[in-house]
């Protein structure tokens, strides 16, 4: 059982990026009542942003810059677009935010080119962090945890202990008498949802550097942050979180115990040969395809999701 | 005797919802110091009379705070200049605790513009509504209704207001309770508040008052006061009473 240790460190360190990105999906939909399919491309402009910060300036400028960067982005979207596409309904704001997707993608294929870029964590974080069981845990993961941790707790802290963040949690519940005691929350809107981005664009700068930056990341990451808001819960933060763990382990999980199914399944053997060829599956092939079943399922089960008050 | 600016000049305001009309060429004044109430049937457009002059909801017509044009501000424009709103459903923030709810009735900085108005603090929503202080930190949500209307006065005091706009203030409460947000509105009318009150409860409704309008289908047909309007059966027969 010595893989459960590591498989764990994987599953928070992938769990959390996960979730720095299904937080803020999850914040801007409660708030606006929008699905933001765009968030994931966001991420990804994060990771290219900031391998193209870091090649001038450095890893650690490109951390801080290519996060703020995306943050002005949002915003500019959300106080120049979405802002007057909401006054006409939720399906423009959708199409929009769609058409957004596609147009940076696209974007990011003129700009950087159809392969994956050579970003990657500075030296300093290459090493080993510690050794358990016989498995090294890198350093670079520890890294994903420990800024995943500090900007989810600088988000929470301003939501849950400033006036600004009260001023968002009413404006969670009652927008329009929020608006009567003076507060102007198309601001507040502007601002959440350039925390969101900004949110994004942190994991992208992190998550490109530890896993891939590719213009296919957005399409692959926005799947599974989509799975994780719906398993979760439509906007539910505590729901978005376990979901986001959930998914993060069980991915983490199937790559690191790597068994055939057939092992597991053996008494099936042999009843069909269309069983067989799927029982040949390694886990770790089945992994892709794991969050998508884990959401059918709950959907079976709880249409509203894990912690929803609304079905999806 | 020089004119005095009214407070709030309503003239030939219309507002509505979509396609539908609910209000047509409504003038109406509040004076400095003045309470006025508005009454009207049930679906008469008294709510939307005070959301209109809130800016909750889209109108034409001009509507004057002081001599300053403010109909055509968002909502959070009209809350800074003093105009502070008590809403029909109470609408407070049940999720937060009583303290917080206050607090978000206090804009601060740039948010308090050119409010000049009735100066209020935490310290003296307590002393007015003695069973706030002791709930403070709990839930909103929990209050009865009647604490909840205490929170939604206290609320909107916060703001500092020049004008307090209450839209039916005693709806659904215990005749303990309708007493106590009764003396609550003549404390703050003695005061020196202005206020535009809607109120079905017509008895309260004029012994408050200094001046009444009745709302008929969207227009102002009646305007005089108390005494003229509980003297008037033929009014109050066709657009008050049920
Ligand atoms: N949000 C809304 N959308 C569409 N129509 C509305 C809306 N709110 C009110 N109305 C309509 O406007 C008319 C006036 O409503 P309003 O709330 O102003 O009445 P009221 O005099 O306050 O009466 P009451 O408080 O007893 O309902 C009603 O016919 C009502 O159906
Ligand atoms: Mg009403």
């Amino acid at each position: 059982m010595d893989f459960i240790f590591p498989a764990a460190l994987n599953a928070i360190s992938y769990g959390l990026l996960l979730f720095m990105l299904a937080a803020g999906l999850t914040l801007v939909f409660s708030l606006m009542g929008v699905m933001n399919f765009a968030h994931a491309s966001l991420y990804m402009l994060g990771a290219y942003f900031a391998y193209s910060i870091a090649r001038q300036a450095g890893f650690w400028v490109g951390l801080v810059a290519a996060p703020l960067l995306v943050a002005g982005l949002g915003m500019l979207i959300e106080r120049h677009v979405l802002r007057h596409l909401h006054a006409r309904g939720h399906i423009p704001e959708l199409l929009f935010t769609f058409g957004l997707v596609l147009v940076i993608e696209e974007i990011v294929k003129l700009v950087w080119g159809l392969g994956a870029v050579d970003y990657r964590v500075p030296p300093e974080l290459r090493g080993t962090l510690f050794e358990a069981f016989g498995t090294r845990f890198p350093m670079h993961k520890g890294f994903v945890i420990l800024v995943a941790l500090a900007s989810l707790g600088a988000i929470w802290w301003l939501i849950a202990r400033t006036r600004t963040g009260l001023v968002v949690r009413a404006a969670l519940a009652n927008p329009a008498m929020v608006e009567s005691l003076g507060h102007d929350v198309g601001r507040i809107f502007t601002l959440v949802f350039g925390l969101g981005a900004g949110l994004a664009g942190i994991a992208g700068a992190v998550g490109g550097a530890v896993l891939v930056t590719e213009p296919a990341m957005a399409a692959h990451l926005g799947t599974i942050i989509f799975v994780i808001v719906v398993v979760g819960g439509l906007g539910s933060i505590k729901g978005a979180f376990i979901a986001s763990l959930l998914i993060g382990g069980l991915e983490s999980v199937l790559i690191a115990i790597d068994v055939r199914l057939s092992d597991l399944l053996m008494p099936l053997k042999g009843l069909s040969s269309g069983l067989d060829a799927v029982l040949a599956l390694k886990a770790s092939q089945l992994a892709p395809i794991l969050p998508y079943l884990l959401m059918v399922a709950v959907l079976v089960f709880r249409p509203r999701g894990l912690f929803g008050e609304r079905e999806v | 005797m020089a004119e005095t600016v009214p407070l709030l000049a309503l003239d030939r305001v219309s507002a509505g919802y979509g396609p539908t009309r609910v209000l047509f060429d409504v003038s109406l004044e509040v004076n400095p110091g003045e309470t006025v109430t508005l009454v009207g049937r049930n679906g008469a457009g008294r709510s939307t009379l005070v959301k209109a002059i809130a800016g909750r909801v889209a109108r034409q017509g001009s509507i004057r705070l002081s001599g300053e044009e403010i109909g055509g501000l968002r909502a959070f424009e009209v809350a800074r200049r003093g105009v502070a709103y008590v809403p029909e459903n109470r609408e407070i923030f049940a999720d937060l605790t009583v303290e917080e709810n206050l607090v978000l009735g206090a804009p601060v900085g740039k948010e308090r513009g050119a409010m000049e108005g009735f100066a209020w603090s935490i310290a003296q929503s307590y002393a007015l509504f003695p069973r706030l202080g002791e709930r403070a930190k709990a839930p909103a949500g929990v209050l009865s209704g009647g604490e909840q209307q205490m929170l939604a006065f206290a609320r909107a005091l916060m703001g500092c207001p020049r004008l307090l706009l209450v839209d039916e203030p005693t709806e659904g409460l215990s005749p303990l309770m309708v007493q106590l947000i009764a003396e609550t509105l003549v404390t703050l009318r003695d005061a020196g508040l202005s206020i535009l009150l809607v109120e079905q409860k017509l008895d309260i409704a004029l012994d408050i008052a200094a001046r009444a309008y009745v709302l008929g289908h969207g227009s102002i047909v009646f305007a005089g006061s108390p005494s003229e309007l509980r003297s008037c059966e033929s009014i109050r027969r066709a657009w008050i009473e049920v």
